[in-house]
């Protein structure tokens, strides 16, 4: 019977159902107790199943290969998902074409700082140049990190992980500390969340409002773009400074 | 996206046609769809061990710059904004 059950347990894990399975389960576990515990920000859904996902990888073993080959298919999604987006753009329109100047400034402004204050406090602690490389990009859109921290001599595989990080980071904390600073046009806090944790702070964006929501997809469409741009630049001035 | 957007804006579909159904379905449930990159992470734990400090303080203190020099500016061009308005309204033939 035992070894039946082994290897019927190890086919399983090599099967695309464990990767998609894990990964469902921890997101309803984490909805679960994020509706119990009243909403709160510490409680994000995306970190709790982050973590119960990762911790049950490590705890069983499990390489992560074999939790992509399911996992990927709903990953996978983020593609349709990101066009998806020109929903709630096209819902907001109104308020996005009277906007247009504030979201310049604050698009021009908040790509050039991401990039300038993430080289200058890396280097300033005693990071290497390839690892202020590496946390440059963070504040774009994965795949755009991903993209410029291969293109300008970071570790893109280290950048991918902080990207989500900093997404991270934003969904439990941009809300409060943007309310903090005394923030409360809901343009303004979804562009500035938006901005600086792209994906995963946007669909923490969507929680407070449709319009807040728009604005953040809004901030991470431009800023992805917006990084592209102006990254290789920042850090062409930043290196000439430095050396 | 551009593309979607142009075609919303161009047919303005109503509520009960399957692309806005589908494209709702989807943003509802945009959290899902980060995790198994989040997961992701556990790979590169050693790498970040290793220089943690100027990784932690250079993610923490980046995004909270970020977010406050972005909505900085967002206020105040939004309060400059208020005021061209203002002036323009109230000297309509000036020029």
């Amino acid at each position: 019977m035992s070894p039946n059950l082994a290897q019927a347990g190890a086919e399983l894990i090599q099967s695309p159902l464990f990767g998609i399975a894990l990964t469902l389960g921890a997101y309803q576990i984490a909805r679960t107790l994020w509706r119990r515990t009243g909403r709160r920000s510490v409680t994000n859904p995306v970190l709790v199943a982050i973590v119960l996902g990762a911790a049950t990888l490590l705890v069983l073993g499990i390489d992560y290969a074999n939790y992509l080959r399911g996992a990927q298919y709903v990953s996978f999604l983020l593609g349709p998902a990101t066009v998806a987006l020109a929903l709630p753009l096209h819902r907001q329109a109104r308020h996005i074409t009277r906007a247009a100047l504030p979201i310049g400034v604050c698009l021009v402004t908040g790509a050039v700082s991401a990039v300038v204050v993430a080289l200058t406090v890396t280097t300033a602690l005693g990071g290497s140049s390839s690892l202020a490389l590496t946390v440059a990009p963070k504040s774009a859109t994965t795949p755009i990190a991903i993209a410029l921290s291969e293109s300008t001599g970071g570790l893109s595989e280290l950048t991918a992980a902080l990207t989500v990080l900093t997404g991270v980071l934003g969904a439990v904390a941009g809300p409060r500390a943007l309310t903090m600073l005394g923030v409360r046009d809901q343009r303004v806090r979804g562009f500035a969340i938006g901005m600086s944790s792209h994906g995963i702070g946007t669909s923490r964006a969507f929680q407070e409002s449709p319009l807040t929501g728009a604005f953040a997809g809004l901030a991470m469409a431009l800023n992805a773009l917006a990084t592209a741009l102006a990254l290789p630049l920042l850090v062409a001035v930043f290196s000439g400074v430095l050396g | 996206m551009v593309l979607l957007l142009v075609v919303f804006r161009l047919r303005r579909p109503d509520s009960r046609s399957s692309v806005v159904r589908a494209s709702d379905g989807l943003l509802d449930h945009l959290q899902l769809l980060f995790i198994p990159a989040g997961v992701g992470v556990i790979q590169h734990l050693p790498l970040i061990s290793g220089s943690w400090l100027p990784i932690v303080a250079g993610l923490l203190i980046a995004w909270a710059a970020t977010l406050a020099a972005t909505a900085g500016a967002g206020a105040a061009s939004l309060r400059l904004q208020a005021r061209l308005t203002q002036r323009g309204a109230a000297r309509p033939a000036a020029e």
